[in-house]
């Protein structure tokens, strides 16, 4: 069962991303940006991590995803609908993608790189599909125990990123 | 069956078709969303090892001295969440200051750094 809902949801993450990379209009490429995360959230409860999950929703479709469309909003002209989205190297990008994706291939489907040590063969933790454990408790303590550093920088990163926000955006006086 | 290689494929798909957004879209909007698809398909690398990773990879007790899967894969990913969140507000102010002086968006017309 669980195989079929990852292919269900490989696909609708699939087809969301082609129309992220593809579609003219950048309002309808960010709605599909939302698919697709909201779909990478479910790999998320499907692989076991509930609180990743949530996160994800509230701040990445919620937040980051909201933010975009008043930029999207925000610079919108009405010819855009009808415009071009890509340029004229379609060709080559087309061509180095399939490079790197055959590459990442070649390295995933290796069997002496993901095939991790003391497992006969690739299955699911115990706990993950028989015993589901909320994971907010161990994600706290591995928080604020083993990655209370990067925990804390990750604190700073922010308030620059805020501060950077608001200067970049502040309208100078004497500015139109 | 599903295994850990069907999870790393679907990351680099998703991988894949972020890079080719970045590299042709015209619009700067455009590359920052395919852009963060391309943090989406690492996070999706980093929570499929860590379900698939052998039990007590690393062996952590919680204050009540029980046993606690190790979830270092998706503390990552939660820091994943978080710089791309940053980086995505960053982004999106410099398009805003770039849209007040030039009225566009379209990364063609952003040439004055040229020589």
């Amino acid at each position: 069962m669980a195989g079929w809902v990852f292919c269900l949801l490989s696909v609708m993450i699939i087809l969301a991303s082609f129309g992220v990379a593809l579609l003219r209009n950048v309002m309808h490429s960010a709605l599909l940006l939302g698919v697709a995360l909201t779909g990478v959230a479910g790999l998320f409860l499907l692989l076991g991590a509930d609180f990743l999950a949530a996160v994800q929703i509230i701040v990445y479709v919620s937040g980051v995803l909201i933010l975009m469309l008043f930029v999207v909003m925000l610079t919108h002209r009405l010819y855009d609908r009808t415009l071009a989205q890509t340029n004229e190297r379609k060709l080559l990008a087309a061509a180095l993608c399939l490079a790197i994706f055959a590459v990442l291939c070649m390295s995933i489907l290796r069997d002496d790189v993901t095939v991790l040590q003391g497992e006969e063969k690739q299955s699911f933790r115990e706990w993950v599909l028989v015993e589901p454990q909320t994971t907010v408790a161990t994600i706290g303590e591995v928080l604020l125990k083993t990655y209370v550093i990067p925990f804390e920088v990750a604190s700073v990163l922010l308030l620059a990123a805020m501060i950077g926000a608001i200067l970049f955006t502040k309208r100078e006086p004497g500015q139109d | 069956m599903l295994t850990l290689h069907s999870f790393l494929i679907l990351g680099a798909v998703m991988f894949v078709i972020g890079i080719y957004g970045v590299l042709t879209r015209r619009n700067i909007l455009g590359i920052l969303i395919s852009l963060e698809l391309m943090f989406n398909a690492a996070m999706v690398n980093f929570v499929a090892f860590n379900a698939f990773s052998p039990e007590g990879l690393v062996r952590l007790t919680n204050f009540q001295g029980q046993y606690m899967p190790s979830l270092h894969g998706q503390v990552f990913a939660l820091f994943v969440i978080l710089v791309a969140a940053a980086e995505a507000v960053v982004g999106l102010a410099l398009v805003l200051a770039v849209y007040r002086n030039l009225k566009s968006v379209y990364v063609e017309k952003l040439n004055l750094l040229k020589w």
